[in-house]
This record gives C-alpha cells, structure tokens and sequence, in this order.
C-alpha cells in the first residue's frame, strides 16, 4: 500500500494541480513533494532490513501478454525511492523565485516526472518498469523543449532521440524474456530463474547496456548530456542529473547483472574499461569549459562513469559504493546546479571568466558552495567519500590501471572544481559581481539541508550501507549462482 | 445475419429521411441502426458459427470482432459528420446511407467464405467509397479524389477478379474449405497458376489497405475528400481490409505455404520506411495523416507476417487504437480548417494558448499513435512486436522499432507545434456533436491502454 501511495501521490498531485488557482500551484507541488518525502522516511522506518522485498502488491493485468502489475521494495528500490523523494522537495523549492510560464504544466510536469521515476524503482514486473520507464520521458522532454533556453528545438531533439532509440531496443529484450517462459511472463520471479543461453545473453546485454549507457550517460553515449543539461531550465537539470540517470544505474542492479550474468561476467569489463575513459576524458573536458553549468554537467559524466564502473565489477563491494555515490552524487548534483541557479538569476549566464570576487560579496554563499564542492571532489567526512573509496576499492580488484584511470577523476575532479571555484568566487569583485547579494532565506532553505544531508551522509555512511546490504547480497548470491551453475555443468 | 439486415434497412430508410424532409432523425436512425447491430452480435457472440447462404459467408468470433469495431468507429464517424455537412444538408441521408453500405461491405468482407462473396463485398464495400470522395462536388479536389480513387480501386478489383479466375482455375472451387482442401492435398507442390492467383488477391487487399508500393493512391484521395470521409477511409474501411486479409491467408490454407509469408514481410518492411520516413517531410497536416495512416498499415502488417493463433486479437487491438487515434485527429483537424481555413503543422502553432482543448485531445492522439505509453497505441505496437518476436522474427522488429521512433518524431513535431505559445489561433468553437467524439475518444485510448484484455475478452 506504501508502495502503491509513493507511486500515485506525486502523478495524481500532478493532475490536480491543472485544477487549482495559477497562484497556488507552486505551493501545492511543494506540499505533495514533501508528503512524498514523509511518505518516504515512513517507509524507510518500518522497513525491515533483513526482510528481502516489501510492501509488495501483485496484480494480473494484461492476461493476454502475461503482464502483472507488481511492485514492491528492497533495500536498493527503497534508497533510490528516499532519493528521489528528497530532492524532490528541495528542487520544487529551488525554483520558487523562478517565474516560469503557464507554471501549472511546470509543476505538473515536475511532480508527474518524479512518480513516473518512483514506478521505475519499485516495478518488479518488466514490462510495468518499462512503461515508467518512458512515462518519466515525456515529462523531461517537454521541460527541456518548452522551458529551456538557447537553441533548444535542436537539443530537445537529440536528447529525447538518443534516450528514446536506446529504451526501444530494450523494448525488444523485454518482449523477448518475456516470451522465453511456457506461458508469457514479464514478472520479475519468472525473468530471474530463466536460463539463458550464452550468445543470446550477448544481444540481451547490448540491447539493455545500449538503453542504459545512453541514459546514463556512458562514454561514447554522452554527446547529448552536456547540451541537454546546459540549455535544460534548472529544476529539469536538477531532476535529470539528480534522479533520472540513477534509473539507468538502478537498473544495471536489478535487470542486468542477476538476468545476463554470464554476460556481465565476460563483457562487463568493456564496459568498466569505457567507463573509465570516459571519467578520465569528461574531467578533461570539465577543465577547459568556460560555462559553469557545461562543467557540471561534464563532471557528472565523471561521477556516473565511476559509478558504471563500480557496478559491473558485479561485487559487494562495487554495488555498495556504487549505491552509496548515487545518492551522494543526486544530492550533490542538486546543490551545484542550484549555485549555478542563482548565479544565472544575477548574471543570466554561467560564463566563470567573467565573475569573481562574490565570496567577499557572499560569504555564506560562499562558504555553502565551497561545501558542496568539497562533497563532489570526495573529500573524507562529507557524503560522496565512501562511495568513491569503496567503487575505486572495487574497480582495483578488478585492474590496478582501471583503477588508476578512473581514479584520475578524482585528482582532476579537484583540480577543475576549485579552479573554477578561485575564478567564480576568489579574487577581487568586479563591476560584474558587484551587485551581488547574499543568499535570502529561499536560497537557504535549499543549500543549508543539501550541505546538512552531505555532512551525515559523509560521517555516518552506515544509513546507507545497512539498508542496502542485503538486498545487494541477494542480487550478488543471484549472480554468482547461475555463474556457477553454467560452470559445475 | 440480422444484424446487416437491419443496417441495411436503415441505410435503405436513411436514404427515404433525406427525400421526404426529415433530415433531424438521420442521425438518430442511423445511431439507433447500429446500436441494435452490435446488441445483436454482442448476443451470438457466444452462439458459436452461423453459416449463410450455402456456406458462402460464416459468422464467427473472427467476424464478430472485427464488426464491433468498425460500427463502432462508423458510429464516431455519423456524429461528427453531422456537424461537418452543416452547411449542406440537403445530402446527410444520403452520405449516412453510403456509409453505412460501405460498412455492410466490411462487415461481409469479414465474414467471407468463397471467393465469390469475397468480391462481391470489396465492390460493397468502395462503390460507395467512390461516390463519398467526390460528394463535395464544388471542389475539385474532391472531384479529383473520388476519380483516383475510382481509376485505382478498378485496377485492384481486375486484379482480385483475375486472381479468383486463376484460382477457381486451378482448384476448380471458389469455397474456402475447397480450396483449403487443395492445398492440403498438393502437399507443397501448387501449380504456378494457383501461387500467382493468391498473389493477385493479396495484391488487391494490399492496395486497400494502402500499403507500399500500391500507396500511391492514398495521400491524394485522403486530402481531397471532405475530412470525415477520410477518417472513415483511413479506419473502418482499413479495418475491414484487414479482416480480410488475414481472414483469406487462415480460411484458403494458404499460411501452410511459405511464399506468402516472404511477400507480406517485404510489403510490411517497405511500407514502415516509405510511409514513416515520407511522413517525417510533410507539411500538411492531413497529408501527414494519410502517410501515417499507410505507416500504422505497416505495423499491422507485421502482425499478418508473423502470424500465429491469437495475432488475430492483437491486430484488432491495433486497429481500435489507430482508428481511435485516427478519428481524433481527422475531427481536430477539420475542427481547425473550418474555422480558420489552416491546414498545415505549422499553422497549428499557438493551438493551446486559446484552445485548450483542442490541444490537449491532440496530444492524446499524437502521443497514441506515437506508442507513448500508458496509451492504446502503445500497446498496440508492443501487442504487435511480441507477436513478432514469438515468431522468432527480430530483424522485422527492429526496423519496426527504428520506424517507429521516425514515427515518434513526426507526431511529436505536431504536439510541440500545437503547444508552442508564439502562435495566434483564435478560439475555435466546438460543437457538442464533435465535444462528444473528442471526449469519447480520449476515455477509450486511456481505457484500453490500461486494460488492455477488453478487446480479447470480448471475443474470447
């Protein structure tokens, strides 16, 4: 019932609001927002840890294709469930002192995202999960394509033609698991006690890693990102970034590693090896942009590539960190492109050259950012830390030079983070930045609960790591038996 | 049986309405014709088979389904079409009466048993076609519509004739059990003349059901006829071809051979790519319909390729939902180009700034027929695809899928058209009639893409 609650509390919000005066309607999205962050913690507190999946509801309901709606929560379902329900709240709020036009679609298309993203992490029928899957699409597109700014016809194109292209090929992989079984079969139980045979496995995997590398976004696949995060109005950005790309890695956890293992096994290291190049070459690209906003969105490719990486390891301890980071990086993601949100009200760009000075302008403005900058290097005690020591421990396991690849991500990571941070907020003002003011209590209410959620999620990482424990190791257990199996046979 | 009686008699009495002054019941006549038909298939459907006239036609659940559906869609088409002949109605007994002989013409086309009646009931079912592509008689466009139309569904009828002559030729019988018997008995060895036979009548429903490369027709006849006659066109009578076709490859035997299966699958591929990729460049609206139209000719097509025991049900799934789709956005746009005369994608620019909803009953449409789920459409290609890929042919899915994500593009373009806010179109006024179809419309894509068993249910 919880489940079923998170599902359709932000969709059905999303469809009152068209109902409700213009001038209520950020109020609103904000209220539903946080009865879902309750709804959440709720959960997270009558959850128990050892108890495999919860809350689970199993219905039949397309007979003719052997479709059930099933949903329910594990560990991994659940912390992706309080990710994507923390932030929703702080990125409606976020955009309060934004005026966007006909904000009732806005805001409906906001909230109507965030439940059609919630679908995604509690499905357990293939098919329900797909559906989610592209409902959380069309929101995004339009968001990118009505609200963005720039040559964004162009951009929204791309965007939704690259995410889209990939999710019908694993349209086709659904179609297919589901048909392998005597009697069609999309539910999670049948998909997972399928034996496949090795090559089809290959095609499987080529056709879920095409869909989730392109939304993730993994090296080649990521041309769309920068742009599409760039030009993408900030609460979108904000989603995309924090939320969306996270479907694509939660997925990885629960669809492809305990369905194509022999796959993963023998081709999964491609992947890490891709992923690796592409923390090194996106932290490289970070270095030279000049926009604020591109050089976040070029780090967060950085992020997920380390998180890619991680997973495939196909480890407890790569699926740990790899958990861990999401979240931390969701959050941290949030505040930096919320920065980037209020530097853009003042100066309506984000070019870093042009600014400077602003700490002596905004210290506590300064002072919070220079946290959340510190969070997305992985400095020890704040949130993205243990994550990342646990997914670079993981990736040594697998090759000391990967792990020394991937780790360039870090060193660079720094390295850009805080030279854009000397250029934008260090040095004298200028006749730029001289009107700048300090953060108002809007701006507050923000960044001090992303930078108070950094610090407990940096010092005390067992919230995370206890409730996810089990449910990785069922996922690994999962693995490493039909690995076996094919290998005592 | 009763129930093409009593629409004929309306047809017949429909036809007297217009005669003898009392145009205001046509509508209520004709509505109250084929709600009395459907109650009455919806009572046999459980009766089981019901042979007529010396076994030349069979009423089945095959048959039954596919009825449903297309009076189904012909009743959306009587409501709106009222309003569209406002202005002219002098003739609304007559069209109502066309109409409806058409749609007996699908109904027997559906119910086939020989292939006498199979001719007879494609001729049912377009001299009526023809004579509705050119009831605007002051426009040329519709003059040169309902010409084409004529010239080419003439060369489809000489071919399907010359086909059931080869056949009857070779398996001296028009009966569909005789001549399922034949090919069971030839054992893989058919004479030639018999093979081209089959081949000219599938080349005849292909040419009705406007798939590649006998599409040429389509575009044209769609943009000249009145709009209502074109959504007919574009679902009831693509409904009935289909019935048709499928009912002619399982009831001849024919899916015992191979041959047939290649040139469907050709067909189907070659139609997905000309009609999607011919679609993407237009920039009229209704023309834009009409590729679409052969587009979606296309997916079913892959369905009749790969066909199994139920695809018969997902290909009436697929039907309801394009024609659903499709009804909406024939109103919308005729809706749109009585008002302001704009009949372009561009035009439809600044739609939801004033006509809300106008717009939002489009996205409906567009987002449906783009496969967007939790929307019929969806549903419908997935239905389609797992049909295919049950059949073991993934390379036919994967140039539907590439296809459809051309198809996403295009309708995708007119939805962000309609909601762009720099546009100016002035306030539109609906008519009840037509608010009715667009509300009716949007319930049914919604309803049947969350239940999707409906369709199988009723026939099962």
């Amino acid at each position: 019932m919880l489940t079923l609650l998170l599902l359709l509390l932000p969709i059905v919000s999303g469809l009152i609001i068209y109902f409700l005066p213009e001038n209520l309607t950020k109020q609103f999205a904000l209220v539903s927002a946080l009865a879902s962050l309750v709804l959440g913690v709720v959960t997270y507190f009558q959850f128990d840890v050892n108890g495999g999946t919860q809350f689970v509801m199993n219905y039949a309901w397309v007979n003719m294709l052997g479709i059930r709606f099933h949903i329910g929560m594990d560990g991994i379902s659940l912390l992706m469930i309080l990710l994507s329900n923390i932030l929703s709240p702080l990125i409606i709020l976020s955009s309060f002192k934004d005026k966007y036009e006909n904000s009732k679609i806005f805001y409906s298309f906001l909230l109507i995202m965030q439940g059609a993203m919630n679908g995604v992490f509690v499905s357990l029928d293939m098919f329900l999960y797909y559906i989610f899957w592209e409902l959380a699409l069309i929101p995004a597109y339009f968001l990118v394509l009505w609200w963005g700014r720039g040559d964004n016809k162009k951009i929204t194109a791309k965007f939704f033609i690259y995410t889209l292209f990939g999710s019908l090929f694993m349209l086709i992989a659904i179609i297919w698991l589901s048909m392998q079984g005597e009697t069609p079969s999309s539910d999670i139980s049948a998909i997972y006690q399928l034996n496949i045979p090795e090559t089809i496995q290959l095609y499987l995997f080529l056709a879920f890693m095409l869909a989730y590398a392109i939304k993730i976004p993994i090296f080649p696949f990521h041309t769309w990102q920068p742009d599409t995060y760039t030009y993408s109005p900030s609460p979108a950005t904000m989603l995309l970034g924090g939320v969306m790309l996270k479907m694509g890695l939660y997925s990885i956890i629960r669809w492809v590693i305990p369905v194509v293992p022999q796959a993963v096994e023998q081709y999964g290291i491609y992947i890490i090896v891709f992923a690796s190049i592409g923390v090194f070459y996106a932290s490289a690209i970070a270095w030279v942009q000049k926009d604020l906003k591109k050089l976040f969105a070029y780090s967060s490719i950085a992020h997920v590539g380390l998180i890619t990486a991680g997973l495939f390891t196909a480890t407890q301890m790569g699926l740990q960190g790899g958990l861990n980071q999401m979240l931390a990086h969701g959050i941290n993601v949030v505040g930096l492109f919320y920065v980037c949100q209020i530097l853009f009200r003042k100066f309506h760009d984000h070019d870093i050259h042009s600014m400077g000075g602003i700490r002596n302008k905004a210290p506590l403005f300064a002072g919070l950012f220079l946290v959340i900058l510190l969070a997305s290097v992985a400095l020890p005690l704040t949130n993205a830390f243990p994550g990342e020591f646990m997914l670079l421990n993981s990736i040594f396991g697998v090759n000391p030079w990967l792990c020394l690849l991937a780790g360039s991500g870090v060193i660079l990571g720094a390295v850009y983070m805080f030279s854009a941070y000397r250029k934008v907020m260090l040095g004298e003002v200028n006749n730029k930045t001289n009107s700048f003011t300090d953060l108002d209590s809007m701006d507050k209410w923000v960044l001090i609960p992303i930078v108070i959620l950094i610090f407990v999620f940096g010092v005390y990482p067992q919230l995370i790591t206890n409730l996810t424990e089990q449910s990785v190791s069922d996922i690994i257990l999962q693995y490493q038996t039909k690995i076996n199996g094919i290998i005592t046979k | 049986m009763t129930s093409v009686i009593i629409l004929a008699v309306a047809g017949i009495a429909s036809m007297f309405v217009g005669v003898f002054k009392f145009k205001r019941i046509a509508l209520p006549l004709v509505l109250l014709a084929c709600i009395a038909a459907l109650c009455i298939i919806f009572l046999k459907l459980n009766g089981g088979y019901e042979d007529i006239i010396g076994n030349m036609l069979q009423f089945d659940p095959f048959s039954y389904g596919f009825s449903i559906i297309m009076i189904l869609l012909t009743m959306g088409v009587f409501i709106i079409s009222k309003y569209y002949f406002r202005e002219n109605m002098e003739h609304l007994g007559d069209i109502y009466s066309l109409f409806i002989f058409s749609m007996i013409g699908g109904i027997l086309l559906v119910s086939f048993q020989s292939l006498v009646m199979l001719f007879i009931s494609i001729e049912i079912l377009s001299i009526p076609l023809y004579i509705l592509a050119a009831s605007n008689r002051k426009n040329l466009f519709s003059n040169e519509a309902g010409l084409k139309y004529f010239l080419m569904g003439s060369f489809a009828s000489c071919f399907l004739l010359l086909g059931i002559t080869f056949v009857y030729g070779t398996a001296h019988t028009f009966e569909m059990q005789g001549i399922f018997n034949f090919i069971s008995a030839a054992n893989g060895e058919l004479p030639a003349l018999f093979i081209t036979g089959c081949f000219l009548i599938l080349g005849a429903f292909i040419f009705k059901i406007s798939a590649v490369p006998f599409h040429f027709w389509a575009p044209d006849v769609y943009e000249g006829s009145p709009s209502v006659i074109t959504a007919f066109m574009a679902t009831v009578v693509k409904t009935a071809a289909f019935g048709g076709l499928i009912r002619f490859i399982v009831m001849s035997g024919l899916i015992q051979t191979d041959n047939w299966q290649e040139i469907i699958t050709v067909v189907a591929i070659l139609t997905l790519i000309v009609g999607n990729v011919t679609a993407l460049y237009q920039t009229n609206f209704k023309r834009l319909l009409a590729y679409s139209g052969i587009a979606n000719a296309g997916y079913v097509l892959v369905a009749v390729a790969t066909l199994q025991v139920n695809t018969y049900e997902y290909v009436l799934y697929y039907l309801a939902s394009y024609g659903v789709a499709s009804i909406l956005a024939f109103t919308i746009y005729s809706i749109i180009k009585d008002h302001t005369g704009i009949n372009t994608i561009e035009g439809l620019k600044g739609l939801f700034v004033k006509n809300k909803m106008l717009a939002v009953t489009l996205a409906f449409a567009m987002l449906s027929l783009a496969g967007i789920p939790p929307l019929a459409g969806f549903f419908g290609k997935y239905a389609v695809f797992a049909n295919a890929i049950q059949a073991e042919e993934i390379w036919l899915v994967v140039v539907a899928i590439l296809t459809s994500l051309v198809g996403v593009f295009y309708y995708f373009r007119v939805m962000a058209n309609a909601f762009n806010t720099q546009g100016e179109i002035p306030l539109v006024p609906i008519h009840f009639g037509y608010k009715l179809v667009l509300i009716l419309g949007v319930i049914i894509l919604l309803v049947l893409g969350l239940m999707p068993d409906l369709i199988s249910d009723l026939i099962a």
